[in-house]
């Protein structure tokens, strides 16, 4: 009886203690399961990503090294898995899938959004990453007004690379157009437009008519003329050199300082309202202003005084047939809510008199002094020329050429202004706007 | 020969008996505290495993769909303070179909099921250099009600995206991480949580965080926020 009492108590004994080294065992062999799983969770998430990414680079080279003009429809002709095969690297594949949406036309030309959808999955695994990217593919005759960032020059190298070598530093997605664009178009036909004047170029004796002038076909006398129709300026007219353009912002009212044979002539107004008040002859005090000014001539100095050189609803355009120089930082008002710094102005060049036809000098000159910042959109017929020093350039940038011994960033975004969109890119294709919209583990969302 | 035990060998057997008892129950509670424990370590590290996958998934993708908006209009797709952050990310994005005007209410773009009642939008166009926040009402057929009127005007093809926004708060007296989203409330992600903080590095678009577990266990965390760069 002893020895079977000796042995109940050693069996119930083994059993406990094999009962709670099983359940510390299995507890841990399952810790150790959930944090291999999850290793390997990470790892594959981390192959997925690497390689989306890797995909969505050469993708974005692929598409700065092409030039849309080989193809009849781009769209169809190069967005294709032909061209963009499905890649695997190690193990993880990466598909390409295609979508385009037709996008309100512009004025004599086509955009198609081409968006590419790039899924990135490995074998054996159910995980899965996505990333979409889209483009704007331009056809047809394009306005300057959509380019952001062009140098209308034959160039060897790329315009990345040609930019890279003048200091020019952009944070926009900018596609180079290595299809060597030429502007076509003259702005002598601008100054006809705005002052609606009849046939295509100006000639004096019809500048002479707009502004009730004795009729003639001598040039008239430098001064400022305002073009009126009913109660409103169209454009203020300067004829001959202005030796400075003054911007002010105050109270919501824009300022215009013309400044002539060392006189001065004040314009300001509200944008968009019938409040002008003017300190010259005219009596146009409550008009509204169309906020243009075109000067048959050079601007030696365009600056600002005071906090602020615009109001934000601002949408100023200067054309000039001659040199323009800037010699003060141009900013617009801080609203204080959110820091939107769109240009309020556009300064554009004509490289060709306006009456003569005759070539001349049309650079856009920036002598700022170290570092500043212009709030402009820039369209030079001639050279765009900055020294030493940082400029901010908020607003996009087209010239002929740069010139440049400093750095210059730009916040390359195209402005919505009527005078660049006279000047256009003839029977061209090119790609705009590269954006990746998403990137995430699994499907979206 | 007796049968049986003397009353020796009982006293014996019973203090034997008694002793191996003693151990056992002593062994057996000492296991199931251990046990206990470990389970408790368990459960706390996976929470930490859950926390740290659910700050890696959303902070992977702030700003999606927002980087053009980040970057025109300054709409911030991370922010933080101490002991909180909060990430906004585009859950889809849809088109105009037809121009929208200053007043208008109801807009026109393509059936996409993420646009759904009470769901915050964002309605920009870089072109006009205008944006909004506004709400979706309801919608239908490719018609989207929204709860106030536009306060500008939209062209065709201007984006409309549906906005998701999460935010973190730590709260050191109930020493609890909590995470809510969009108009939800808060709710706990993480217990025992003595410490936690996070550092946004604009120019590297990263977010660094730390969560203390305990006065015991750091769990950082340096992540690029892929989703805020835009090429």
């Amino acid at each position: 009886m002893s020895r079977r009492g000796n042995i109940v108590i050693s069996l119930m004994f083994v059993l406990l203690v094999s009962f709670s080294g099983l359940a510390m065992l299995t507890h841990s062999l399952l810790h150790s399961k959930i944090i291999g799983a999850r290793r390997s969770k990470w790892q594959i998430c981390g192959g997925l990503e690497r390689v989306l990414l890797l995909q969505l680079h050469r993708y974005w080279q692929r598409l700065a090294d092409s030039d849309m003009n080989e193809f009849s429809a781009p769209e169809n002709d190069f967005f294709n898995n032909v061209n963009f095969p499905d890649a695997n690297e190690g193990g993880f594949r990466v598909k390409n899938i295609f979508s385009q949406q037709a996008q309100a036309p512009g004025n004599g030309f086509l955009k198609v959004r081409i968006f590419n959808r790039l899924a990135a999955s490995k074998d054996n695994s159910r995980l899965t990453y996505c990333g979409q990217a889209s483009i704007d593919l331009l056809k047809g005759d394009i306005p300057l007004s959509e380019f952001a960032l062009l140098v209308n020059k034959e160039i060897a190298e790329t315009q990345a690379a040609y930019l890279a070598g003048k200091g020019v530093e952009w944070s926009s997605p900018l596609i180079p157009l290595p299809g060597k664009p030429v502007v076509e178009g003259d702005c002598r036909h601008l100054l006809a437009e705005t002052l609606q004047l009849d046939g295509e170029f100006p000639d004096w004796r019809q500048i002479r008519e707009k502004f009730n002038l004795e009729p003639s076909d001598a040039p008239i006398l430098p001064g400022i003329y305002l073009a009126l129709v009913a109660d409103l300026v169209e454009a203020v007219f300067v004829e001959g050199n202005l030796q400075m353009l003054e911007f002010k912002a105050a109270s919501g009212r824009q300022s215009i300082i013309f400044w002539q044979d060392n006189r001065s002539f004040e314009l300001s107004y509200q944008p968009g309202r019938e409040s002008m008040l003017w300190n010259g002859q005219e009596a146009v005090n409550g008009y509204k202003f169309a906020e243009k000014i075109i000067v048959h001539g050079n601007i030696w100095a365009i600056e600002q005084s005071g906090n602020a050189a615009f109001v934000s609803a601002a949408r100023i355009q200067v054309l000039a047939s001659g040199k323009m120089v800037i010699s003060s930082g141009l900013e617009g008002e801080n609203l204080g809510l959110q820091k939107t710094k769109f240009a309020n102005l556009l300064l554009m060049t004509s490289a060709r008199d306006f009456f003569g036809g005759d070539e001349i000098n049309a650079d856009i000159v920036i002598t700022t002094g170290a570092d500043s910042t212009v709030e402009a959109h820039l369209l030079a017929a001639g050279k765009l020329i900055h020294g030493d020093g940082l400029l901010k350039l908020s607003g996009s940038l087209i010239a002929g050429d740069i010139q440049n011994s400093g750095r210059i960033q730009i916040k390359a975004l195209a402005g919505q202004f009527d005078f660049p969109a006279s000047l256009s890119l003839k029977n061209f294709q090119c790609l705009q706007n590269f954006r990746v919209h998403f990137i995430t583990e699994g499907t979206d969302e | 020969m007796i049968k049986g035990f003397g009353i020796l060998e009982m006293l014996i057997s019973l203090s034997l008996g008694l002793g191996v008892l003693t151990v056992i129950i002593a062994h057996a509670t000492e296991s199931g505290r251990v046990a206990k424990k470990i389970t408790g370590n368990q459960e706390r590290l996976e929470a930490i495993f859950h926390t740290v996958d659910t700050i890696k998934s959303d902070l992977n993708k702030c700003g999606m769909r927002l980087q053009e908006a980040c970057k025109f209009f300054n709409i911030p797709g991370f922010e933080s303070s101490q002991g909180n952050f909060k990430v906004t990310y585009g859950l889809a994005d849809e088109e105009l179909l037809e121009n929208a005007l200053h007043g208008q209410q109801t807009l026109k773009i393509g059936q996409n099921d993420f646009f759904k009642k009470d769901k915050a939008v964002l309605i920009y166009s870089l072109a006009r250099q205008v944006w909004e926040f506004n709400e979706i009402g309801d919608f239908s057929g490719g018609n989207l009600i929204l709860k106030n009127a536009l306060q500008n005007d939209f062209p065709g093809n201007s984006p409309v995206l549906v906005l998701k926004k999460v935010e973190y708060k730590f709260y050191p007296a109930q020493r609890m991480l909590k995470r809510k989203t969009d108009k939800g409330n808060f709710q706990p992600l993480l217990e025992e949580v003595t410490d936690f903080y996070v550092t946004f590095f604009p120019d590297a678009n990263s977010v660094l965080y730390r969560i203390e577990v305990n006065k015991k266990e750091q769990i950082r965390g340096y992540i690029f926020l892929l989703n805020l760069v835009q090429p």
